[in-house]
């Protein structure tokens, strides 16, 4: 019986050894899983702030690009309509220095004057409503959409549109931002779309503002056909804290739908 | 075999100490998710201490020559500061509802025994330690999986325990079979014993070095 006893013990006692040596390589096996585990998750995080990091080059430099388009598009603006017709004005105003002219000579160059200051104040005006609509301060995004819509609506184009935002909610700046999606999209249609029917609908619901934008244009079929209006419009709906979803084929229009947070 | 086991004692006494200052640094620095750690090894320190203080005569415990009384002790604070590390790295919420009344139930089961047969406290039992260091095991396991979906945490910390939970678990179960054993078997068992806790205290140092290398501030430039 002793003897049974012993190679009993001894037994259990080889089998707690092989249990010991077998917790310690698991756990070293452990460490070496933890160690390139966490050498994969500190590449994949680095991975994403590549990307992070590239668009928000891409923002920046699609940011750039505009500010430099818009710089030079005032600048047209002001050669071509404000300072030739201030050169008019400078060239009639010395003209009647001149002591030889006739009662009616001097009459026309006034008229000449009057009308190219009546000329420059409109084209003036043009310029600073195209910077910031005046009746976006004043009335909200609403009247200004529905003025934008008024100008271009029986030209070759219907619109519909209808605006439920409570725009006493929204910043004069996230205003501003649909203002310039709304802007940018009505472009792209009367550019390059062929569309004669486009709807504008902007309605609320309880956490959220939608907005819908349709044409019935030749819309698109892939991404390359993507530029720096819709780049402007991603990241103005990104400043809003938004989404926004496109669906289009060619031949089909485009429907965008927009969706801001109240809050 | 008995030289090599006496060395790695000295060389765990070593780390114990040694992790104690670079964890009470670490609490004093402002690290609170060490405090736990910190505790469990002042509770190490205590114990080997009153060990050495046995051994070496220098006092008896209610008349016997007995460290067995200091390991109990040393087994409750180990369930409950683990425990407190694990309420605090763990997320789920679930455990953290369940907390208490899991550290109730499983300390009235592994203390009645002893309400009833005081004279185990004298004598080297192993009641204590196999009711709770199951528990600690699975809260081990179950962060090792929370700690592989998220990126931060202690994997060193808990490996360490996992290591030695399991390895002291085993250990404790043979203290019942050595009669007749080859002495030879039980120092290669203690052996065991020891050289994974010299692992758990090099993980400890390990992840207290990374606590302290996030601390440096980085260059701008």
């Amino acid at each position: 019986m002793p003897v049974i006893l012993q190679i009993s013990n001894t037994s259990i006692n080889y089998i707690a050894i092989g249990l010991m040596i077998f917790i310690i390589l698991f756990s070293i096996g452990m460490v070496i899983f933890f160690l390139l585990s966490r050498k994969r998750i500190t590449e994949a995080d680095l991975e994403v702030r590549d990307t992070q990091i590239k668009a928000q080059k891409d923002v920046m430099s699609a940011t750039i690009v505009t500010q430099e388009k818009e710089r030079q598009r005032i600048a047209r603006d002001l050669h071509d309509e404000i300072s030739a017709k201030l050169n008019v004005i400078a060239m009639n105003t010395n003209m009647l220095k001149e002591e030889s002219l006739s009662s009616t000579e001097r009459e026309m160059l006034i008229t000449r004057i009057e009308t190219a200051t009546g000329k420059t104040l409109e084209n003036a005006r043009e310029i600073a409503h195209n910077l910031l609509p005046p009746v976006l301060e004043k009335f909200g995004l609403c009247a200004a959409i529905s003025e934008v819509v008024k100008s271009i609506n029986g030209h070759q184009i219907d619109i519909y549109f209808s605006c439920d935002w409570n725009e006493e909610q929204l910043s004069p700046d996230s205003q501003l931002h649909v203002y310039r999606i709304i802007q940018e999209l009505l472009n792209n249609t009367i550019k390059y779309a062929h569309s004669d029917k486009v709807s504008i609908i902007l309605n609320e619901e309880d956490e959220y503002r939608l907005f819908t934008y349709s044409d019935n244009g030749i819309g698109f079929q892939d991404n390359t056909q993507i530029g720096l209006g819709t780049s402007n419009i991603s990241s103005r709906v990104d400043l809003l804290n938004g989404t926004h979803d496109l669906q289009t084929s060619h031949g089909n229009g485009v429907v965008y739908t927009f969706k801001f947070p109240k809050s | 075999m008995e030289t090599i086991f006496d060395n790695l004692t000295v060389v765990y006494f070593s780390l114990l100490i040694f992790n104690f200052v670079c964890y009470s640094i670490a609490v004093i620095l402002g690290k609170n998710d060490f405090k736990p750690i910190l505790l469990y090894l002042m509770s190490g320190v205590f114990t080997e201490v009153m060990s050495k203080l046995v051994i070496r005569d220098y006092f008896l415990v209610l008349g016997e020559k007995t460290n067995a009384p200091f390991y109990f002790l040393f087994s409750i604070l180990q369930f409950l500061f683990l425990s407190y590390f694990y309420k605090k790295v763990i997320t789920c919420p679930v455990f953290k509802r369940y907390f208490k009344y899991l550290i109730m139930v499983v300390l009235i089961i592994g203390l009645v025994p002893y309400v009833f047969n005081p004279s185990w406290l004298l004598h080297f039992s192993v009641w204590l330690p196999l009711m709770t260091m199951p528990l600690l095991l699975f809260y081990s396991a179950y962060y090792f999986i929370e700690l592989l979906k998220n990126k931060n945490g202690y994997p060193f910390i808990n490996i360490g325990l996992f290591l030695i939970l399991g390895n002291t678990l085993i250990f404790l179960m043979t203290i019942q079979f050595y009669e007749g054993v080859s002495s030879y078997v039980r120092i290669l068992l203690r052996i065991l014993h020891i050289f994974p806790l010299i692992v758990l205290h090099l993980l400890f140092i390990y992840e207290c070095l990374l606590y302290f290398k996030s601390q440096i501030p980085r260059s701008t430039i």
